[in-house]
């Protein structure tokens, strides 16, 4: 389902000379469900795929807020108790690796501002999406609980980057509050209310589509734009958009590289 | 063994007597060679226990005296007194601690009379060596240098003066007067703080004993208790300070406006200006920062303008060199940048204050000149006061401010007076109201009808879900008592923003050899015993460069150094250290090492005699010339190699009753 | 049998163990009961407590109400009580704590289908791996969670863009070592931990 964030995500790595390589046979680290269940299933989970990153000798990319948070609370952990790394590290060998906590974790959005930065990144814009009003949505957990490149609640680098491929970001307060989340399948008038909420705020503050930078943010945001309507009463229809996608319309990017087609509300034709 | 020892067991009550058994300790005492006597008692810095050691020397000729008690920081002055009385020299008597460093560290019974046992064993054995020091009385420079002009360093300053001492005021900003001057009203008897700062202010102007040094700063500080020398940078006002009046002809005429940093930047002031009207010394200043002179080359209206010809554009710093025998430092406080927590949106939303913002718009003569408004103008009809911004919170500051509280419910009753109709509303953990007088305060706000909600602010948004937030700041806080989510719609929010340290705190400490604590705030050399003293003999500390207090405290620890820097300065002498090195001159090969080493400056080259020779009015003992001396001709006095070495042989030195471990022999596992 | 007083010790002894292991689980002593998480909370008008009340009924040892409490399972993991908590507790983590322990000791939870869809999203996990989108909201209908009435009109839009795929739900294709997967649930079976 998230194809489009997958695939402009490597069009533009590939398009900035990144060289990804994806990580052979990793596993689903369980999200948040494996946490409140049995935490140490939950560590094992996510260390298994830090151990399959050592072995390659790399360092991790995500561009999920999930396994984000997961990745770096399990180097976190085993780092912080050496009982639990020891505990960790005899399941893994059990399936022949072990975890010496050498892998960084990165998120893709930290990647590109800090890493790739300004500079390079407005070298390649060849169409800046002038006049495009964008709100960023960073939703919770790429700052939260570890914020570990930007504010825990009023972030920026998400901003910036908008700002360097010639957009304007939209300033409005929610940006980092919740979607809902899992929510969505639980107590989906609840969720409802978080994302009409979400969605209102960006409008009112001029955005012309939302981008985001988490795959569960994106769907919430998009899929269930026309019950928030049913349920309000009222008439929203605003693009949400991997944040990457924008990077590859900047980019020059041809719509069918970075998956543009497959979006529920298409983007304003005066920037495809 | 010609020495004879007496050693005293001191039960410290339960302390010692509890984990350390005291008995047994002083019958193996009394079995270690050259012991004459070995005695414990249950309090030996009680004055029967004292009577002990003094009786002993006299009635067994003691030469030597070891107290086993708690650390010699505490009590090591008490005993040596005790034998100097006894007639002793003081430094033949030598302390073990066996309370911090045993009985209170250590569980296992045994173990903890072991370790007693072996430090007692060690010092017996070093004090044998032990030799008598004289120490000499040097006299003290009657003069006291107070760092910082708020109302702790006014107090202070006016106490000494008073006590016929010379004072040199050293205050950083244009005028003296502090945050204080600032304030409105004083909680809790309201109390304008003009009406009471400004008479002060004025007093310290005139005493003849009091030197104000505005517009200055410390550059450097060298010397020792009694006879400090100190270097002061006076700042160019770019005006005559002998001849300006304080017409303010000069900031009428000046063209350049500058956010007012006395209005916490509400209002705006010139480029040549005074800080607020009642300044001290009242003379005007140029800010070259912002001056179109000096900016650009252009203007100098002000020099036009000024009858007496007081403008002087080529002014320089001016370096000032003063000898004071004690100083004091209360150079205050900050406040704590509510930016830091956006969430509560200072800097975000026009309305949104901070507490010392609201200070200034409560002043007549402040920027609304004590009008409540909102930004555009219009008078609130609902504020809230949010407490504990950036204290108590393990995300910024961990401690309690102290004077948040009082003076947020100061401002609820503010607001009642002034706009009698408005709801005021106060959001906080848990009310402080502990001083005199606070607590009926606190009771005649509630009854003045504010709406006091006990529950930490999650944040201030301007979302509105219902029809009456429209156009408001919305204060979003659990009301813990009734267990509630409260949206609070309000037109303005006042943040009780916590009292930091000064930016520059750690730069004063290093010139002053402060110590400074994890709350960044100066150390008091004991918390109770000695609240204005530091680590550093001469040098005390007042006000909230401390720690956040209230007026009243601050007067009461400014009052405390003063009559500390008095007590120093009228007894008329400082005691050298001790513990200096000395040189033997057969020795020294004259190679200068030492002289590159010593931090104090207290060692010069002798020409004639080519050797080095030690000045032991600035030695502190430190010996580090001692350890560095290639042909070992410095020696400390009272940490000779003789001393040291004996008494690492004392504790190594093998219990009779126990076999030494080597001789065990361990089962096979 | 045990009686109900030793099983509430046996509770409070493991709950006091767990929070000695998870990060800084001890700080709930020291709360300040300031609300700061209830107000922070996008959904704490859904909980019976909340996250303030239910670290007091914690700190009080007040297990059996904790354990039947609603508040942990409304959770959506935002961590923003957790970042602007002055004590530093870190509640989210908490309330994970208090899910397990609430499984553990079989006490009813007020279920609002969260059970259902941790075990069909882990069951995906340990079969394949890797979870699709697809399969577990074909399996949450099964079990009533999710409507097929609301979700077939959002399904065929998203396979009409391709974000979707029906031969991915039959053809079942897993990670290699799906082994890994069974041998690390094993292990962590026999080790018995929570
Ligand atoms: C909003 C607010 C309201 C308050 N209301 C009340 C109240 O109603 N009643 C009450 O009792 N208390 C109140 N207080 C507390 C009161 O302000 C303090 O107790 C008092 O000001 C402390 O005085 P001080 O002299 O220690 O520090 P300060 O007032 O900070 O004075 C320090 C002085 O030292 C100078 N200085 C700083 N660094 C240097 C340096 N390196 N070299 C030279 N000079 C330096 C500064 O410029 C300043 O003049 C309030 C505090 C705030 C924030």
């Amino acid at each position: 389902m998230q194809k489009p964030y997958d695939i402009s995500t490597r069009a533009i790595m590939k398009h900035l000379g990144a060289d990804l390589v994806e990580l052979e046979d990793w596993n689903c680290c369980g999200a948040t469900f494996y946490h409140s269940v049995d935490e140490l299933q939950a560590l094992v989970l996510s260390a298994r795929n830090l151990a399959l990153a050592e072995r390659m000798g790399n360092n991790l990319l995500t561009i999920c807020n999930a396994c984000y948070t997961n990745l770096l609370k399990t180097n976190m952990y085993l780092k912080k108790n050496a009982n639990l790394n020891k505990t960790v590290n005899e399941i893994l060998e059990k399936i022949g690796l072990s975890y010496h906590g050498s892998v960084k974790v990165r998120h893709i959005l930290e990647v590109l501002v800090n890493d790739v930065g300004e500079q390079s990144i407005k070298e390649k814009v060849i169409s800046p999406l002038k006049d495009f009003k964008v709100a960023p949505y960073y939703g919770c957990q790429i700052v939260r609980p570890f914020h570990i490149f930007d504010d825990p609640e009023f972030p920026t680098s998400m901003d910036r980057l908008i700002s360097w491929i010639g957009a304007t970001a939209v300033s409005y307060p929610l940006k980092t509050k919740c979607c809902g989340g899992m929510l969505s399948f639980l107590n989906k008038e609840a969720c409802l209310g978080l994302i009409k909420d979400l969605l209102q705020s960006a409008v009112k503050s001029g955005a012309e589509c939302i981008a985001t930078c988490c795959p569960l943010c994106q769907t919430n945001l998009e899929m269930f734009q026309e019950d928030v309507n049913k349920k309000y009463n009222i008439q929203l229809s605003i693009p949400i958009v991997p944040f990457t996608q924008l990077i590859g319309l900047a980019f020059g990017l041809s719509p069918d590289e970075i998956g543009l087609k497959a979006m529920l509300v298409p983007l304003k034709k005066k920037i495809t | 063994m010609k020495e004879k020892i007496g050693v005293y067991v001191c039960h410290c009550g339960k302390n010692i007597a509890e984990t350390v058994d005291v008995e047994e300790v002083t019958k193996f005492a009394s079995g270690l060679p050259g012991v004459k006597i070995a005695r414990h008692y249950i309090y030996m810095c009680s004055e029967p226990g004292q009577e002990l050691i003094k009786k002993d020397i006299k009635e067994h000729g003691l030469t030597r005296v070891v107290v086993a008690a708690c650390s010699p920081t505490m009590h090591e002055p008490t005993f040596r007194r005790a034998c100097a009385d006894g007639g002793l020299n003081p430094y033949l008597c030598h302390m073990v601690n066996i309370r911090e460093h045993v009985s209170w560290v250590t569980e296992d019974k045994e173990l903890a009379t072991e370790k007693a046992m072996d430090l007692i064993a060690a010092a017996v054995n070093r004090v044998i060596y032990n030799e008598p020091i004289q120490t000499k009385k040097l006299p003290i420079v009657p003069a006291v240098l107070v760092v910082g002009g708020g109302i702790a360093g006014i107090t202070t300053a006016l106490n000494v003066a008073e006590a016929g001492i010379k004072v040199y005021l050293v205050e950083k900003t244009p005028s003296i007067g502090g945050r204080m001057a600032q304030l409105d009203k004083t909680f809790p008897t309201l109390d304008c703080a003009s009406c009471i700062l400004t008479p002060k202010m004025v007093e310290v102007a005139k005493h003849p004993n009091i030197q104000i040094l505005a517009y200055s700063e410390i550059e450097e500080v060298s010397g020792y208790v009694g006879n400090f020398k100190v270097k002061i940078r006076k700042k160019p006002r770019y005006v005559d300070e002998s001849k300006c009046t304080g017409c303010g002809t000069c900031a009428e005429k000046c063209p350049v406006r500058v956010p007012n940093e006395f209005d916490m930047g509400l209002s705006s002031r010139k480029a040549i200006y005074i800080p607020f009207p009642q300044a001290v010394p009242r003379k005007y200043t140029i800010d070259a920062e912002h001056c179109l002179y000096f900016q650009k080359g252009v203007c100098r209206v002000c020099e036009k303008f000024c009858d007496r010809k007081a403008i002087d554009f080529n002014q320089k710093p001016e370096i000032i060199e003063v000898e004071v025998g004690a100083i004091v430092i209360a150079t205050g406080y900050d406040i704590f940048d509510a930016s830091k927590i956006p969430r509560y949106g200072y800097g975000r939303f026009d309305n949104v204050f901070t507490s010392l913002e609201f200070e200034r718009i409560l002043n007549a003569s402040g920027p609304t000149n004590g009008k409540i408004v909102l930004k555009d103008g219009r008078t609130p009809s609902s504020i809230a006061i949010i407490h504990c911004v950036g204290s108590r919170d393990e995300n910024y500051n961990k401690y309690c401010s102290r004077v948040c509280c009082m003076y947020s419910l100061k401002f609820a009753h503010m607001i009642k007076e002034r706009i009698p109709d408005a709801k005021v509303y106060e959001f906080y953990i848990d009310m402080r109201a502990f001083g005199k007088g606070y607590e009926e305060f606190y009771k005649r706000v509630m009854e003045e009808g504010v709406e006091i909600i006990r529950g930490k602010v999650a944040e201030v948004t301007d979302i509105p879900l219902t029809p009456e937030e429209e156009g408001k700041l919305i204060v979003v806080a659990e009301d813990t008592l009734l267990g509630v989510v409260r949206r609070v719609p309000v037109d303005m929010v006042i943040l009780s923003v916590g009292l930091v340290p000064r930016k520059d705190a750690p730069e004063i400490a290093r010139m002053f050899n402060l110590s400074i604590g994890n709350d960044g705030f100066f150390i008091e050399k004991h918390p109770k015993l000695a609240p204005v003293a530091t680590a550093t003999s001469g040098i005390f500390i007042a006000g909230c460069c401390q720690g956040p207090k209230d007026i009243p405290d601050t007067v009461a620890q400014a009052e405390a150094a003063a009559a500390e820097a008095i007590d120093l300065i009228s007894k008329g002498y400082v005691e050298t250290e001790p513990y200096v090195s000395i040189v033997d001159p057969e020795r020294c090969s004259g190679c200068r090492i030492c002289i590159s080493l010593c931090p104090y400056g207290a060692i010069s080259f002798n020409k004639d005699k080519e050797i080095v020779q030690i000045n032991d009015a600035l030695c502190k003992g430190c010996g580090t010339c001692a350890s560095a001396c290639p042909s070992g001709a410095i020696k400390q006095l009272y940490f000779t190699d003789k001393q040291i070495l004996s008494e690492i042989a004392g504790l190594l030195a093998v219990k009779k009753e126990k076999p030494p471990e080597s001789i065990v022999v361990s089962k096979p596992s | 049998m045990r009686t109900k007083k030793q099983e509430g010790l046996m509770l409070e002894q493991a709950f006091k163990d767990d929070l000695r292991t998870i990060l800084d689980g001890n700080k709930i002593e020291a709360c300040l009961q300031c609300g700061t998480c209830t107000a922070s909370c996008p959904v704490s008008y859904l909980m019976d407590y909340g996250p303030r009340k239910l670290v007091a009924l914690c700190r009080n040892g007040m297990l059996e109400e904790v354990l039947r409490s609603n508040t942990p399972w409304m959770c959506v993991s935002c961590y923003l009580c957790t970042t602007r908590c002055p004590a530093g507790i870190r509640i989210t983590d908490l309330l994970y704590e208090i899910k397990r322990l609430a499984k553990k000791s079989g006490i009813n939870q007020p279920t609002n289908g969260y059970e259902v869809l941790s075990e069909k999203f882990i069951e995906q996990v340990e079969k394949y791996g890797r979870v699709n989108e697809m399969r577990l909201t074909m399996s949450l209908i099964l079990k009533n969670l999710s409507r097929m009435f609301d979700t077939v009109p959002l399904g065929l839009k998203l396979l009409r863009k391709g974000r979707i795929s029906l031969t991915s739900i039959i053809k079942s294709e897993s990670i290699k070592n799906i082994k890994d997967l069974t041998q690390i649930s094993e292990r962590i079976k026999l080790r018995g931990s929570g």
